[in-house]
């Protein structure tokens, strides 16, 4: 089930009101989420359900032994570390690797028929996969107790807003949340509404129209003009951008509505003056995970500069083979470690604040840095989007032609940036905020009277849903 | 909680109030459905020549050189179930009417069913645009399909925007007389190979595959037995194909079209079929796609061969 279809409009209110108004204990509470997370999973194809069934178990499993035999902890995590790395191995990677292995053999001259699976690639395994590894890690780290409620797990791992293309959550930070009583707070679930409302804005509208331009460049990009090929370019920073902030908007929205904080995923990232500043706002959730249970077990930035290098490569690398077996995605992780070394090597590029924070406009200086950092991680969307690396280099050799001056628009591009930049605009705006319509703490101005709040809801979801189809999915899903 | 309630519920009347106008609006504005469905209801003492099907004949069968009182009623993706509500609806209220063309694709009396089962993505699409503008429900108990909103994925709001400032064939996407304005050769794919064939696989003999087919030869075979009734003349075709599609056609998949043929032919025996799947004047500037004819090289070449067969026939 996708949160932009017709089974997800009934879904939700269903499983809302049987929530709040029928399971109001504690344990029932968790339980539904479980069902309602199962259904919404299995509506997709239950086959995959005992996968993560399976996975849920291991880790609660897990989760149970390490907390009774601590001297074998270690031993238990990284059991647990391996089977949940074997599944997601065998269903993600298994083709590609051995296609390589075969290739490498052959190249050394020794030639072998490796079998390449039929494999169906579950949706969200390597979400749900870190979700569940990171609990495990988190009891042996005693950061916290293991829990002796299987339900619990489940919810936590599970739980459907965020299941198929996260926020990636820590077990520190969401597991908590379902072993304390919830309150319905009418505040939580208004801002949750306005969240999913800009969430389904920015999928709908900004990224599938976007997509739609930018899957018929790339399907014929030997025959775009040079220009057409750098709007196509832009636009697919866009719509990535969009697809995901919009999906994990909607995840957060929706999980409010049931009581439950989830943790931000994207932070206005395009707005950034630096690669390494906007490292800090893209997939929070999944460059947090990395760094925690990647980055510093490796060491760190403790141990010298050399240790330093190696270990943010790694990071970057593996990052990028998380998003697909390709050599496409290596390479977009490795070019982002090229971009993202200096910066720590010279300590530059540090920014805490948000850029103009209390100012309308941004410096001059600042407008500069902001571009440089949007066009370089511009660059390396192209090894993102394209099916091979022969395919990114013949079209940044095609974009930079003679005909990359032949300037012109045509309507359907001139309709794709303009929501651009309505998402520009009102992101700028609320780049302090936490969401873009996050209207609760800013009731000044004309959005203090609530018709005009009203009418900005009613016209934005009349426009989306109106303006889109309801049938495409979000592009993570594939991750 | 009752209050957020309250405020969801006001919410969702107001957005809904609009979606229904909006809906009944979209109604208002001509497309390709209503405008040939209308179209041969206006013309049905008249016509004397309707071309059915899909868009292998709606690109390319322009009406203006079939002679007079010719009209092509066919549309991109129209599965023969519909066709055949057409005729039931239609045919004995057509006294001037001398013969129906239909295009018989290669493996048409296979996949043409798919068309308005899941596996098509535009399954809905198809289904809501027949029912809505069409009157024709795929099955019982349908109206959940009349919703655009809900099911279709063309772009019916620009549609809209368009009604108030774009001429009549820009919003049904034909001209006055049926033949398709969006197939032209100026438009057509660059690379023929792009094109993903439901023929450049095998045909796997699946059960679904084969009730498919059950249920197409109940169609054709009903479309037979009406227009032997009704004493008109009905024309199959099996449209060229570019090389690279050409390598795709099996024998065996020949072999079924002539068998399938040859069935249709004990339900009317008076059936015509012409096969142009290997006519050698059709030259790479005729086609659209490796599929289909253009609307203009293609077009001019096409039309007057098959005037010529509704001609030899009457004479």
């Amino acid at each position: 089930m996708v949160f932009n279809s017709i089974e997800f409009l009934f879904f939700l209110p269903v499983v809302f009101l049987l929530y709040w108004f029928v399971m109001k204990p504690l344990k029932w509470q968790n339980l539904l989420i479980v069902i309602a997370s199962y259904v919404f999973y299995g509506w997709w194809d239950w086959r995959f359900l005992v996968l993560i069934a399976f996975t849920t178990v291991c880790s609660y499993l897990s989760g149970l032994m390490i907390d009774r035999h601590r001297h074998w902890g270690k031993a238990i995590s990284a059991a647990n570390i391996v089977v949940n790395l074997t599944i997601l191995g065998f269903f993600k990677y298994f083709n590609f690797f051995a296609s390589e292995l075969a290739g490498a053999l052959s190249a050394l001259g020794w030639h072998c028929d490796w079998p390449t699976l039929n494999i169906v690639l579950p949706v969200g395994i390597s979400f749900y996969t870190f979700q569940a590894l990171s609990y495990s890690i988190d009891v042996y780290r005693r950061k916290l107790p293991a829990s002796r409620s299987l339900i619990d797990v489940m919810a936590f791992i599970s739980f459907f807003p965020q299941l198929v293309a996260g926020p990636i959550e820590r077990s520190t930070h969401l597991l908590p949340q379902f072993q304390s009583p919830r309150h319905f707070s009418p505040q939580d679930a208004t801002d949750g509404m306005r969240q999913m409302l800009w969430g389904l804005f920015k999928k709908m509208i900004v990224a599938d129209t976007c997509g739609v331009l930018v899957d018929r460049m790339w399907q014929d990009y030997s025959n775009q003009s040079g220009f057409a090929l750098l709007l196509a370019m832009i636009l697919f920073a866009f719509q990535i951008y969009a697809d995901f902030s919009g999906y994990s908007d909607i995840a957060i929205g929706c999980a409010r509505l049931f009581g439950i904080r989830l943790t931000t995923n994207f932070s206005v990232p395009y707005f950034s003056r630096s690669m390494r500043e906007l490292w800090r706002r893209w997939h929070i959730t999944l460059m947090n995970w990395f760094v925690d249970y990647v980055y510093f077990p490796l060491g760190g930035s403790r141990g010298g500069k050399a240790k330093t290098i190696r270990n943010t490569i790694i990071v970057f690398a593996i990052s990028g083979l998380w998003h697909g077996a390709n050599w496409t995605f290596v390479l977009w992780g490795l070019y982002n470690a090229a971009l993202f070394i200096p910066l720590i090597l010279l300590n530059k590029g540090r920014y805490r604040d948000t850029v103009a924070s209390g100012k309308p406009l941004p410096s001059l200086k600042e407008t500069w840095h902001m571009l440089c950092t949007f066009t370089l991680f511009l660059m390396g969307l192209v090894l993102f989007r394209a099916p091979s690396i022969n395919d990114a280099i013949a079209y940044f050799s095609c974009m930079f032609s003679p005909s990359l001056l032949n300037v012109g628009f045509g309507h359907d591009f001139r309709t794709a940036l303009f929501y651009c930049a309505v998402l520009i605009v009102v992101e700028w705006i609320y780049r302090e905020k936490r969401f873009a319509l996050d209207f609760g703490s800013c009731p000044g101005g004309a959005l203090g009277h609530r018709w005009v709040r009203w009418t900005i809801y009613v016209v934005l979801f009349v426009f989306t849903v109106i303006a889109s189809g309801l049938h495409s999915n979000f592009i993570y899903f594939q991750f | 909680m009752k209050q957020f309630l309250k405020k969801i519920l006001i919410f969702s009347a107001v957005v809904m109030t609009i979606f229904i106008a909006y809906e009944l609006v979209l109604l208002l504005v001509p497309n390709e459905y209503s405008y040939k469905k209308n179209y041969i209801k206006r013309h049905k003492d008249s016509l004397r020549v309707l071309v059915l099907g899909n868009s292998h004949v709606a690109d390319c069968v322009d009406a203006t050189l079939l002679g007079p009182d010719a009209f092509n009623a066919a549309q991109p993706g129209r599965n023969a179930y519909y066709d055949l509500q057409l005729m039931r609806e239609f045919i004995h209220q057509m006294p001037s009417l001398e013969c129906v063309v239909m295009p018989l694709s290669f493996d048409y009396y296979y996949w043409g069913h798919l068309y308005v089962k899941e596996h098509s993505p535009k399954f809905n699409t198809y289904r809501c645009m027949y029912l809505k503008y069409m009157g024709y429900p795929y099955a019982d108990g349908e109206w959940w399909h009349w919703s655009e909103i809900l099911n279709s994925n063309y772009d019916h709001s620009g549609r809209l925007l368009k009604a108030f400032t774009a001429p009549l064939h820009e919003l049904t996407m034909c001209d006055s007389l049926g033949m398709e304005i969006d197939a032209s050769y100026d438009l057509r794919a660059h690379n023929w190979d792009t094109l993903q064939l439901p023929s450049s696989t095998p045909l796997p003999d699946s059960t679904e595959l084969k009730l498919n087919y059950r249920h197409n030869v109940k169609i054709y075979s009903e479309i037979a037995t009406i227009m032997r009734e009704n004493h008109k003349r009905l024309v199959l075709v099996a449209m060229p194909v570019y090389k690279t599609a050409r390598r795709h056609v099996s024998q065996r998949q020949l072999n079924e079209m002539t068998a399938f043929v040859e069935m249709l032919r004990r339900v009317n025996p008076d059936i015509e079929f012409y096969n142009f799947i290997d006519d050698p004047q059709y030259t790479e500037r005729d086609y659209y796609n490796s599929i289909h004819l253009n609307n203009q090289h293609g077009a001019r070449k096409f039309t007057p061969q098959l005037r010529a067969i509704i001609d030899r026939k009457r004479q």
